[in-house]
């Protein structure tokens, strides 16, 4: 009987973690939307991931490597559920660029706490950069998703 | 009947964790559908992995350099492209996940082009490659088809090859076939170059040039993760020793980076990189490296 009450336990707990997890990234039909709400440019790629904060100053989120070609005019949008997309930010950076100081571009504008859907950015000079997704600072609380999405918007007139 | 309880609560697990399974890197049930057995044949090099499948994964996708030349005035025409047909000749593993690449590659440009009618043909083809390689569960066929059919879902049809590929590219990464993934992205990447550099042969300018030259960059990036596989396969060995010679003719351009001090935002809002990069290239140079490229493109296609 006590080893049944242990499996009992032990599956319970496998469960969990398993339905948080399963629960984690945006559905695809928020990727597909987002991906296909912007309008004449072509979809490239999505940064889908979950966010949960349990402490203020723990970092969340995800970053990725993507490469971007010269000469190349792109969009990068954010969708969140409802209720989340203004928790959320997305920032596009490299090594010279930092994240936190002086990144390429991003969703919300610190100074005038203003958020924006997407940004277009021209890249100049091939090579790699990063994208991020993370709470903004002081926000967070409750767990949710985000996606981010790169298209392509054209071959820059720069 | 202790057993059949422990029976009956191992099967309710079961059942609740392949629900859950839906929502696994994406939610529902029409997201990525796990097979069981699929880590097969595994051949991956224990070496630093997780730096190798971040390089891979950044690779631009295979629509991206086709949409490129279209955006550049470039009129459509199928000599660029593979005959898919000539996939079904592929026997290894190897030829299967390059040709994988090559002809999601080609699918891109026919997307891009929206010539939705010869679609069709390499779809065929890279379904049976999908399904040779264990990878069918990504490519959803019947779907594709149907969209393929109808000029007004372009934009659904492009949304679903991109993430079909990338979702092929993600899994093979993460069960331990980094070394397919690797030939999916250099397949890609070596046709989407044979397509900018024929563009380039024929309609020759400045920007093509210097889109190609740049491509430099992309190539010392992608060599030496091909380079960890060499020994494991003679065919990889083949495949470097392609691409060094390919490294070769790239090495004569030279690309050297500035810092404008102009503003980085646009009126549009548009945030233009202050960063730049000045590619140095001759015609000779460009010939030589349009030449290379063909001749291992062909080699490697065959």
């Amino acid at each position: 009987m006590k080893r049944l009450f242990i499996f009992l336990v032990l599956a319970v707990l496998a469960l969990a973690s398993f339905t948080d997890k399963a629960n984690a990234q945006c559905k695809q039909q928020l990727v597909y939307q987002c991906a296909t709400q912007t309008e004449k440019a072509i979809y490239l790629r999505d940064f889908n991931t979950k966010l949960k904060r349990d402490a203020p100053d723990e970092e969340t989120g995800m970053k990725w490597t993507v490469v971007l070609n010269k000469g190349t005019q792109y969009r990068f949008s954010l969708c969140a559920p409802d209720g989340f997309q203004e928790q959320v930010v997305l920032t596009l950076y490299d090594t010279e660029h930092p994240e936190n100081s002086k990144p390429y571009g991003c969703t919300y504008d610190k100074v005038t706490k203003s958020d924006r859907k997407s940004f277009d950015f021209i890249c100049n000079k091939t090579g790699m950069y990063y994208i991020s997704i993370r709470f903004k600072p002081g926000e967070g609380g409750k767990k949710g998703c985000a996606v981010g999405i790169l298209s392509f918007v054209g071959k820059s007139k720069s | 009947m202790r057993n059949k309880w422990l029976g009956s609560l191992a099967l309710v697990c079961v059942t609740f964790m392949q629900f859950s399974c839906g929502g696994c890197n994406g939610g529902s049930e029409d997201d990525i559908k796990f097979i069981p057995g699929d880590e097969a044949n595994t051949s991956d090099v224990n070496y630093n992995s997780e730096a190798m499948n971040e390089v891979i994964e950044s690779f631009p996708p295979p629509v991206e350099m086709a949409a490129l030349v279209k955006d550049s005035g470039v009129p459509f025409s199928t000599k660029y492209l593979l005959n898919p047909d000539q996939v079904n000749d592929y026997t290894s593993s190897f030829k299967k996940a390059l040709g994988l690449g090559i002809l999601s590659a080609d699918l891109g440009y026919l997307n891009v082009y929206s010539k939705t009618s010869q679609i069709l043909d390499y779809l065929v083809s890279i379904r049976r490659l999908t399904e040779e390689l264990k990878l069918g569960q990504f490519f959803d066929f019947q779907s594709l088809k149907r969209l393929a059919t109808s000029d007004d879902n372009i934009d659904s049809l492009m949304y679903m090859c991109t993430q079909s590929y990338r979702n092929m590219d993600e899994h093979l990464r993460n069960n331990q076939r980094s070394n397919l993934s690797a030939l999916l992205v250099t397949g890609v990447w070596v046709e989407s170059l044979y397509l900018i550099t024929q563009v380039a042969k024929e309609q020759p300018s400045d920007r093509l040039r210097e889109t190609i030259g740049e491509q430099k960059r992309i190539l010392n990036n992608l060599l030496p993760i091909m380079k960890l596989f060499k020994n494991s396969d003679k065919n990889f060995e083949e495949l470097v020793q392609h691409l060094e010679e390919l490294k070769e003719v790239f090495d004569v351009v030279k690309i050297t980076d500035h810092v404008d001090e102009n503003p980085q935002v646009r009126d549009d809002g548009v945030i233009v990189q202050n960063e730049y990069s000045v590619v140095e290239l001759s015609k000779e140079e460009l010939q030589e490296i349009i030449t290379t490229t063909e001749k291992i493109r062909n080699k490697i296609v065959k």
